[in-house]
This record gives structure tokens, C-alpha cells and sequence, in this order.
């Protein structure tokens, strides 16, 4: 038997509120109330102890037997305590009683919700992409060629000949290696985004004329392409839209109840995001060309000359715009392939 | 009537600080949850408001089962991906898509103003909404239409409709609202509000050509140079949404008012008496400070608003008349969670 309360008792019948007094009998494992119409007894089953919630008083759902509005918050914190109940909400009360308790769960969430964004939405888009029938994305590349063709490129002046030559040449090293994915090679003149390549969806390849002309050796335009080949084996761009997508979604949903936040500050860490991503494919579609270049017998330092000169070529203002942009930093990404020995073994 | 009328007004008891850090640990939970805990979130901040909400010293209470509003997230989510998604490569679906939305909307509003009153409940007893679906299409879908075949000449009577629907069809127990307003005032409140409007963009535009003939050259802003006309453009786009504050500041004190006001529970009344100075006030108020603050005010501005609506409210009636209320037929607090669920007995409402 524990100390009595008294509550306000309504019946969910009437909406009559009745003064009552009441009394936890822990052997019993019943609560009961006793009042000028009487009594009743509500056994511990059908009773449910409401959250603490700031200055409000509590209340108590007794099942059938309606509800109790109490003001003793500790004679109820016992009673939740004797019926194991609401732990965990009584936790987060006390978090929200504090201004530094609840900031500091405010930055320790803030760290592990950008973690769980950062490199768990990639892996949860990774696990999506195979469910995206390749119709689509090649549908998707062709859309975004059309696009860029009106935005950016110009028509390629690159001769007929030359053009075959170097897709022969692709066509030559995927050939000799056997699992490079469907792909199909495209010149353009790069109009702004001058010397570059880029993989978009379906495994379209392009090339600017200007790379092209960059290039001293076309085994090394064979490199840039084995990179490209890398972003279209891993469905990248199919995979950056969902990891995207899933970021609008959690944040459309999860800080729906605080928009203002949300509108105001999202953008810089949805940007942060996006360019992380992109970093981490950026590597992967490296170690894909690498692995490429050694397979098919071509020196992997064929890749860094032609980087180390479009880094000189770009200089430092088109970072912001095109796919070489996002790289990571060139001197580390060259050092990955001019540290590899030219040539491996069985070649 | 013999028996004397007593007037008890609604309180608000909650503070601002105090909903701060509920918003705070909400938002830190949902963030480490990914989403999961804003159901349990949600939850917690209307349990705050109505908890915190007295009239004649007893509060409201929220009932909503978590789970249930997790299920309409899910959905919700699920339809905003695809729409996302679709956007950007499907334009036709996504077209679809949006069409689908306009169309169910209606049935929407009536399934999320059926969750909320349900799972509102006052001493003990539930409120419910008894909105018929074949009404909401007429007022929402026909409404709508209506308003833009008459070039907005109906918008006050669909104004009305719309809250006769809403307020006529909640239900306290087994007792039924009544809405008793007349078409009439829903006119002249948005007729004011339209010439509010029409002042203050006359206000805001004098204000614009002032500052345009001190900042710029006479001959470049005659000679309709493009740095004038986007200029003009910007601080136009500027002045207008300067105005709305104004006019809806009026619109929705008023509109409340009127609604409140026609309403009639039993032998009760309900009393309004929002001034629309103090709701502008309010507005043009939150929305400075929630962008100065980045949106940190934003629980502070949710409380300040509560306080605004509550405090200028009161029930009328005889002596005792709140305690004449009974639940409906059939219906009893601890069984209506679960059996009354369906399959779309969910929270479809993102607010």
C-alpha cells in the first residue's frame, strides 16, 4: 500500500468530474479510488500512467473505467514506477526540464543524423539502385544528353575517322577484359565545360573534342574512359538521385514539425552532402579505372597524365561546375596511379 | 431562460521556454531516429498544447496512437519519393500523380480532421467528426471550382460552406455542433480584407516609386533601363508579400470569429473576440524573429500563437453546463483505438 492521491476522476460516460482519493495496493496490484459515490477498484492491467508533459497535471487511463486527472506528479511517478511503465518517457522529461540537457541531445543527435545521412544513405541507395530497371536509366542518360546538348555542347568537329578510332580502341580493351557494362561513346564540343568526360546514366560516354586534343597518347583517353566505365558499372547517377531523393524525403518528413529550420539552413548541409557523395564515387570509379589499366595491360600512369594536365588546363575557376570538379584533390588521386608499376604480371 | 449564464474562458497555460525544449529533444530524437521518433514527436507537441489548454480548469487531452501517425508518414513519404523521383525523369507520371492528389484532397482533409477530433478527447470524452465525404467533395472539390468560375465572386460563400462543413460536423460526446452563421458576414469580412489589401499594396508601391526616384537616375528609370525594371520588379514582388500580413491577419481573425461565434454546442456558446490588429501584430512579430533567429523562435511563436487564439475565447452557458455532457452511443475511450482502425485510419496530415 502506497501514500494516497487525490485525482479527479471522470468515467468516460459523463463528462461529470468526481473528487476521489486514490490508493496503489502493490500486493493486490490494484489502484483504488474511493469518493462520495462510492468506490472502485481498477486492477493493474487497465491501467495505463499518461507522459509527463510540463506543467500539465497528470492523467491516468484506467480502461473502462475512464480516466484520472491528478496534480501530484510524485504520487503518480510512483505509481508509473510500481507498474514499470514509462521509463523511457520519464527520461526524455528530464531532458526536456533542462536547457543544457536538452542542447547537448541536440548536438549529439545533430552528429549521428549528419552520419547517418552521410554514409548511411549511400549504402541505402546502393541497396535500391538494382530495383531501377536499366530502361530507365538509359532513358535518363538520354534526356540528359539532349539537355546538356542544348545548354552546353556544341556539335564535335572532331573527324569521322578519328571518332571510330577511338571507340575501336575502347572496343579493342573491352574486348580483352569481357565484363566492361553496355556503353556507347559520344564527342562533343565542350562549349564551358572546355577539356572533360563524362558518364551519364545507360553507360553514355562523353568526351569533349577539347580532352581529346589534351590527350598525347589515345590510351590515355582509354584510361579517362575505364573511369567513366566505373561511374556507369556502378550506377552512379542512379544512385546519387536516390541518395538525394532519400534526403529531401528525411528531411521533408523528419523536420516537417520544425520548417523553419529546415527551410532556412537545409540547403548548405544538403550541398555538403551531395558533394560527399560524389567524392566517394569519384574513388570508386578510380579504383575501377586502375583496375581496368592493369587488366588490360596499359600503364596506369596513362590516367594521371591526362589529369595532371586538365588540372593544369582548368586551373582553379571551373571547380565548380562540371564532373572533374568534385574529384578529390588531384595530387592524391594522381599519386594512386603514377605509384602503381607500369605494367603487371601475365602481360 | 430563468437560469443565470456563466462564461468560462479558455486558458493557456503553457510558456514558451518550456515547449522550447519539448521542440528541441523532439527534434534531436527524430534526427538520431531518422525520422522514426517524429510520430512519437508529434505526438508530444499536441499532447503539450492540448494538455496545457483549460476551460473552467479541466484541459484536452491527445490520444493518437503513435503508430498510426508513423503509418501516414510512411505513405506520405513514399508518395513524396515517387513524386520526387518522377519529377526529374517521368514527367508524365508525375503529372499523374499530382492530379491524383488535387483529386483525393478532399477525402484527405475529412480523414485528418476525423484522426485529430477522434483522438481529441475533453474530461473524459471524445470529439468526433461526422463530415460527410459526398459534402467535402461539394464544398472542397466544388467549392474551388465554383470560386474560380465566378472569378472569386463566390469565395466568401464557399468560405462559409467550408466552415459551416467543418465546425457544423464535430461532436463533443454525443452532443453535435451547430453552425448557425449567415453567408452574409463571410462577405463583408473579405471585402474589407480585399480593400486592406488593395491599401496597403497602394502604401507599399508609393513607398517603392519613393525609394526608386531617390536611388536611381530620372533618366535611366524613364529610358527603362533593365537594372530599373528588375529593381521595380523585386521591390513590387516585396510590397506584396509586405501586404499579406495585413489582410490576413484581418481575414483569419475575423473568419474565427465568425466561426466560434455561429457555433452551438447543447445550451452552450462559444465566444470569440480576436482583435485583428493583435493577430497581424503577431504574424509580422514571428515571422521577423523566427527569421533573425534561423527559426529557433519558431516553439516561441507556436506558444505566443496558442496563447492568441485561447485566451480570447470563452464558453457560454447555464451553471454546471459542462457537466452535462455523455459519451456517444457505442462509444467508450478504451475501445475506440483499435476497432475503429481500418486500413486508412491513419494520420495523414504532415502537420
Amino acid at each position: 500500500m502506497s501514500a494516497p492521491f487525490f485525482a479527479e476522476h471522470f468515467d468516460g460516460h459523463t463528462s461529470i468530474p468526481r473528487r476521489v482519493e486514490a490508493r496503489w495496493y502493490d500486493d493486490a496490484r490494484q489502484l483504488r479510488l474511493t469518493g462520495e459515490d462510492g468506490g472502485l477498484t481498477v486492477p493493474a492491467a487497465q491501467i495505463r500512467v499518461g507522459d509527463r508533459l510540463g506543467q500539465a497535471r497528470r492523467i491516468i487511463y484506467l480502461g473502462e473505467a475512464g480516466e484520472l486527472h491528478a496534480g501530484d506528479q510524485a504520487a503518480v511517478e510512483a505509481l508509473a514506477r510500481a507498474l514499470g511503465q514509462g521509463a523511457f518517457m520519464a527520461r526524455v522529461f528530464r531532458w526536456e526540464s533542462r536547457y543544457s540537457l536538452a542542447l547537448g541531445a541536440l548536438l549529439v543527435s545533430l552528429v549521428l543524423g549528419w552520419a547517418g545521412l552521410r554514409y548511411g544513405m549511400p549504402v541505402l541507395a546502393g541497396a535500391v539502385v538494382p530495383l531501377v530497371p536499366a530502361s530507365l536509366e538509359t532513358r535518363l542518360g538520354e534526356l540528359g544528353l539532349e539537355a546538356m546538348d542544348e545548354a552546353v555542347f556544341h556539335p564535335s568537329t572532331l573527324p569521322v575517322a578519328r571518332q571510330t578510332a577511338l571507340r575501336q580502341r575502347l572496343a579493342g580493351a573491352c574486348q580483352r577484359l569481357g565484363d566492361c557494362p553496355a556503353w556507347r561513346m559520344e564527342f562533343r564540343a565542350g562549349g564551358q565545360i572546355g577539356a572533360n568526360a563524362l558518364a551519364l546514366p545507360g553507360g553514355i560516354l562523353v568526351f569533349t573534342d577539347e580532352i581529346v586534343a589534351l590527350a598525347q597518347h589515345d590510351d590515355e583517353l582509354v584510361a579517362v574512359a575505364a573511369h567513366e566505365l566505373g561511374h556507369a558499372a556502378h550506377r552512379h547517377v542512379v544512385r546519387q538521385m536516390l541518395a538525394s531523393t532519400g534526403v529531401l524525403v528525411v528531411g521533408q518528413v523528419v523536420l516537417g514539425d520544425v520548417s523553419g529550420i529546415l527551410d532556412l539552413a537545409g540547403g548548405l548541409p544538403t550541398l555538403l552532402l551531395q558533394s560527399g557523395y560524389s567524392r566517394d564515387m569519384e574513388r570508386e570509379a578510380d579504383a575501377h579505372a586502375l583496375k581496368f589499366l592493369q587488366r588490360a595491360c596499359l600503364p596506369p600512369h596513362r590516367f594521371s597524365d591526362l589529369l595532371a594536365r586538365l588540372d593544369v588546363a582548368h586551373g582553379s575557376e571551373m571547380r565548380a561546375v562540371t564532373l572533374f570538379s568534385s574529384h578529390p584533390e588531384t595530387r592524391e588521386r594522381l599519386r594512386n596511379f603514377q605509384e602503381q608499376k607500369l605494367v603487371t604480371g601475365g602481360c | 431562460m430563468t437560469q443565470p449564464t456563466r462564461n468560462h474562458p479558455f486558458r493557456f497555460t503553457g510558456s514558451g521556454g518550456e515547449y522550447f525544449r519539448i521542440w528541441i529533444v523532439n527534434l534531436a530524437l527524430t534526427l538520431v531516429t531518422l525520422g522514426i521518433y517524429s510520430a512519437w514527436a508529434k505526438v508530444r507537441r499536441k499532447r503539450y498544447f492540448n494538455t496545457h489548454t483549460l476551460v473552467d480548469g479541466h484541459h484536452f487531452d491527445y490520444l493518437a496512437n503513435p503508430v498510426d501517425i508513423l503509418k501516414g508518414r510512411i505513405i506520405a513519404a513514399g508518395l513524396f519519393a515517387a513524386y520526387t523521383l518522377a519529377e526529374g525523369t517521368l514527367p508524365v507520371v508525375a503529372g499523374i500523380l499530382a492530379v491524383l492528389f488535387f483529386i483525393a484532397m478532399p477525402w484527405i482533409v475529412v480523414k485528418a480532421l476525423q484522426f485529430n477530433a477522434r483522438n481529441t478527447s475533453h474530461r473524459g470524452l471524445r470529439f468526433q467528426f461526422d463530415g460527410d465525404m459526398k459534402d467535402a467533395y461539394k464544398v472542397f472539390l466544388g467549392g474551388g471550382l465554383l470560386s474560380i468560375i465566378t472569378l472569386g465572386l463566390a469565395l466568401p460563400y464557399v468560405a462559409y460552406l467550408k466552415t459551416r462543413f467543418v465546425a457544423g460536423n464535430h461532436r463533443f460526446g454525443g452532443s453535435g455542433f451547430h453552425f448557425q452563421g449567415r453567408p452574409g458576414p463571410f462577405y463583408r469580412i473579405y471585402l474589407i480584407a480585399l480593400l486592406l489589401m488593395l491599401l496597403a499594396l497602394a502604401a507599399a508601391m508609393a513607398a517603392v516609386i519613393g525609394i526608386m526616384g531617390v536611388a536611381l537616375n530620372p533618366y535611366e528609370l524613364m529610358a527603362g533601363s533593365k537594372k530599373a525594371v528588375i529593381a521595380a520588379l523585386v521591390l513590387g514582388i516585396l510590397a506584396f508579400y509586405a501586404s499579406l500580413p495585413f489582410a490576413a491577419g484581418y481575414l483569419n481573425a475575423r473568419s474565427a470569429d465568425l466561426m466560434f461565434n455561429g457555433s452551438r454546442l447543447e445550451g452552450l456558446t462559444l465566444a470569440g473576440q480576436h482583435g485583428a490588429r493583435r493577430l497581424v501584430w503577431l504574424y509580422v512579430s514571428n515571422l521577423l524573429l523566427i527569421l533573425l533567429t534561423l527559426g529557433f523562435y519558431l516553439p516561441w511563436a507556436q506558444v505566443r500563437t496558442a496563447r492568441y487564439w485561447l485566451d480570447n475565447l470563452s464558453v457560454n452557458g447555464p451553471e454546471g453546463g459542462l457537466d452535462a455532457f455523455v459519451a456517444a452511443a457505442g462509444q467508450n475511450t478504451a475501445a475506440t483505438g483499435s476497432e475503429m482502425a481500418d486500413l486508412f485510419d491513419v494520420d495523414l496530415a504532415l502537420g
